[in-house]
């Protein structure tokens, strides 16, 4: 009795979102994700010992070679079903600093952040992800980026130092 | 007793008391019990297993201390954005509210909220949606309002307001959250007292079949030393038996060997010597066995020696069976013989005895019971006896027989006169008389002193007093004493005939005779009288 009071409580919750989400949608009409807003910071220390920084706007992504990753999340990830998750490998991305990388840290929007030791990004190559099934990420999908790791590719990953590491929301990556 | 004893403690050994089934059914029993408990602990262990085969943890306290903090650093970048109203980076505060937004989005708290511990707290779930809907109401005022600063103040000063309410969801569910996990750890606690009793119970179970193949262990160890000193004490009887039987044939060798009789043990078809002692090899006038021997050319006579066979594979055995042996140099010897069975095989076990000696010894013997040693005929003893036969003889086929008494005339004057050895040598000559002048068939005894008597089978009255007379006439010509010529005897003689009607004994026969002769005595001497 309880739970069909709930369910019917959330229901309605569910309606009420929708309701406002189609309305926003339909009140902004700009493609929200502007080609050329910055959606990304690398920083990085060159040989000299300078720190610099690289800003990544979509147009900038879209030029760098993708790869593409369709698995199922683990579960606490809290994203059902199979997706194809497409992006920029951190290989690639790790070719934009001049200088080798000991440590990756991976910054969220919430203040959320993980350190990639260089071995996972030898061993497993986790994927920049930007785009979920052809559409680009937004805050509220848990964009801009979350880093995808080939889950389906490695039972080694089922632990849940890389669901730690699988960061969400991500805006900066500082390449240590 | 011994033995009966051994084979007491085989059966104590070998057929377990009853007990001792029991025990092993028992123990099959907890083997199965054992391997129950175990495939219960397996599945427990199982499931415990599928459950942490994935990372799983209480999203929760992550999820509503993340939107405390974005709720804080809304309220922050909001405060600042309002503090300076003209150049007011609204894009900032857009981005907390997406992030925000993001958080507080049904497809991220509705699919857990069912099987999570917020449902189960009410209080918490208001200030969300509470939250949820005021976030939606600013993004979208933020977005299209004309003046974002209205909203940006609005934010500011209700932020405090919200964070005070989540800040008691943040404490419920944390409270919540460690009464969850302490459930998993009371479920976890007792699942492992469960495993850790079946392994208990598991290691009882071992320990006890480790302890019955430990004894039973011991018991075919005790039992094969108990065989092995068996066989030992057997191996032992039968070498000291083999020894004993071994001592006795050598022992039985040396007896036949040394033995006085003839011993032989041949193959009863092939002939070949399997035993000859020293004694027969003696006799046979060999130095070593001969490779083959037949009884039967043992014997002089060939049809005895075939009869001897006969005998013995007709009977088995022959016992003392007199024959003269050893045909190049005969003598009498009694033998036995006996079919026996050696290593499968008819043999023939012989021994002889040799009674050359004794026979001897007999014949000498019946020859003085029934001779005169002075005469050498027949004394009164054998003469009856022979006599009998004879008359008997003639008594069934009716012939004629008689007899005769003689007596020499005078002998007391001829013993008194010329001494002892003229008597003894007028007796000498007589007998000699008689045996030249009559038949071989007639049976002439000495009587006793100078008296013979004569009986003539065949003979009527007629022809025996023929005889008779002829005697009288041949004694009367014939010197005593064949030395000198000078001294003659005389006899007298009565004859009797076989009467058949009267069916007289030779007794009878004889007293007829000694009338006669009483008569031919007492009518002048040298004369027959019937």
């Amino acid at each position: 009795m309880m739970k069909s009071r709930f369910i019917t409580r959330h229901i309605g919750i569910i309606t009420i979102l929708s309701l406002l989400y189609s309305m926003a949608a339909s009140a902004t009409q700009t493609p929200l994700p502007v080609r050329s807003k910055t959606l990304l910071t690398l920083h990085w220390v060159d040989t000299q010992g300078a720190a610099n920084t690289t800003r990544l706007n979509l147009e900038n992504l879209d030029a760098l070679p993708q790869s593409t990753l369709t698995l199922q999340l683990p579960e606490s990830l809290g994203i059902q079903g199979t997706h194809s998750w497409q992006g920029i490998s951190l290989q690639d991305l790790l070719k934009l600093s001049g200088n080798s990388a000991q440590a990756v840290r991976i910054q969220a929007l919430n203040g959320y952040y993980a350190t990639l030791p260089m071995s996972d990004i030898e061993q497993f190559n986790p994927v920049l992800a930007y785009r979920r099934d052809g559409q680009n990420l937004t805050i509220r999908d848990k964009g801009p980026f979350i880093l995808i790791y080939p889950f389906n590719k490695f039972k080694k990953l089922n632990q849940q130092i890389y669901i730690n590491r699988s960061v969400w929301q991500i805006n900066e990556i500082h390449i240590e | 007793m011994k033995f009966i004893l051994n084979k007491l403690f085989l059966n104590r050994l070998f057929k377990r008391p009853a007990r001792d089934s029991w025990l092993t059914e028992m123990l099959l029993l907890a083997v199965i019990l054992m391997a129950a408990a175990t495939l219960f602990a397996l599945r427990i262990t199982q499931l415990e297993m599928h459950a942490l085969a994935k990372p799983h943890q209480n999203n929760e306290l992550w999820y509503v201390t993340n939107t405390a903090l974005e709720l804080h650093n809304l309220g922050r970048v909001a405060r600042a954005a309002a503090a300076t109203p003209p150049q007011a980076d609204h894009d900032e505060l857009s981005v907390r509210l997406e992030v925000l937004s993001s958080l507080l989005e049904p497809a991220e708290f509705a699919p857990r909220v069912s099987k999570s511990i917020l449902p189960t707290l009410p209080n918490a779930l208001q200030t969300l949606e509470k939250l949820s809907e005021r976030t939606e109401s600013w993004s979208y005022r933020l977005a299209n309002s004309a003046d974002p600063s209205q909203v940006t103040q609005e934010i500011a000063t209700q932020v405090d307001e919200l964070s005070e309410g989540l800040r008691h969801v943040v404490l419920a569910v944390h409270i919540a959250s460690s009464i969850a996990q302490d459930n998993i750890r009371i479920s976890h606690y007792q699942q492992f007292a469960l495993l850790a009793w079946i392994l208990v119970a598991l290691l009882v179970g071992i320990t006890l079949l480790v302890i019955k193949l430990i004894w039973d262990r011991q018991i075919m160890k005790r039992l094969s030393s108990h065989l092995e000193s068996l066989n030992k004490r057997l191996e032992t009887r039968v070498n000291r038996r083999t020894r004993q039987l071994a001592e006795s044939k050598a022992l039985l060798m040396f007896i036949l060997d040394a033995s006085p009789s003839e011993a032989a043990l041949v193959n009863a078809e092939s002939g070949d010597v399997l035993f000859i002692n020293k004694t027969l090899l003696d006799k046979l006038e060999l130095s070593s066995p001969p490779p083959q021997l037949f009884l039967k050319s043992l014997l002089v006579a060939p049809e005895q020696g075939e009869a001897f066979i006969d005998e013995l594979d007709q009977y088995g055995r022959v016992d003392n069976w007199e024959a003269q042996v050893m045909p190049h140099k005969p003598y009498w010897s009694s033998l036995s013989a006996k079919l026996v069975e050696i290593e499968g095989k008819l043999a023939h076990l012989l021994w002889g005895f040799d009674v050359s000696e004794h026979r001897n010894l007999l014949n000498l013997l019946e020859t003085q019971a029934n001779t005169d040693s002075l005469t050498k005929l027949y004394n009164r003893r054998a003469f009856y006896k022979l006599g009998e036969q004879v008359l008997d003889g003639c008594k069934r086929y009716a012939h004629p027989c008689s007899v005769l008494m003689i007596d020499i005339d005078h002998f007391k004057r001829i013993n008194d006169t010329y001494g002892h050895a003229v008597g003894d040598a007028a007796i000498c000559s007589l007998s000699q008389t008689l045996r030249d002048t009559l038949r071989d068939a007639d049976i002439i005894g000495r009587m006793g002193g100078e008296e013979f008597a004569v009986l003539l089978p065949h003979t009527d009255r007629q022809q025996a007093l023929e005889s008779a007379e002829r005697l009288r006439q041949a004694v009367a010509a014939t010197p005593i004493n064949s030395a000198s010529d000078d001294l003659h005897m005389t006899i007298s003689i009565g004859a009797a005939v076989f009467n058949p009607q009267q069916n007289a004994t030779l007794e009878q026969m004889l007293i007829t005779a000694d009338k006669a002769l009483y008569k031919a005595k007492t009518t002048g001497r040298n004369r027959v009288e019937i």
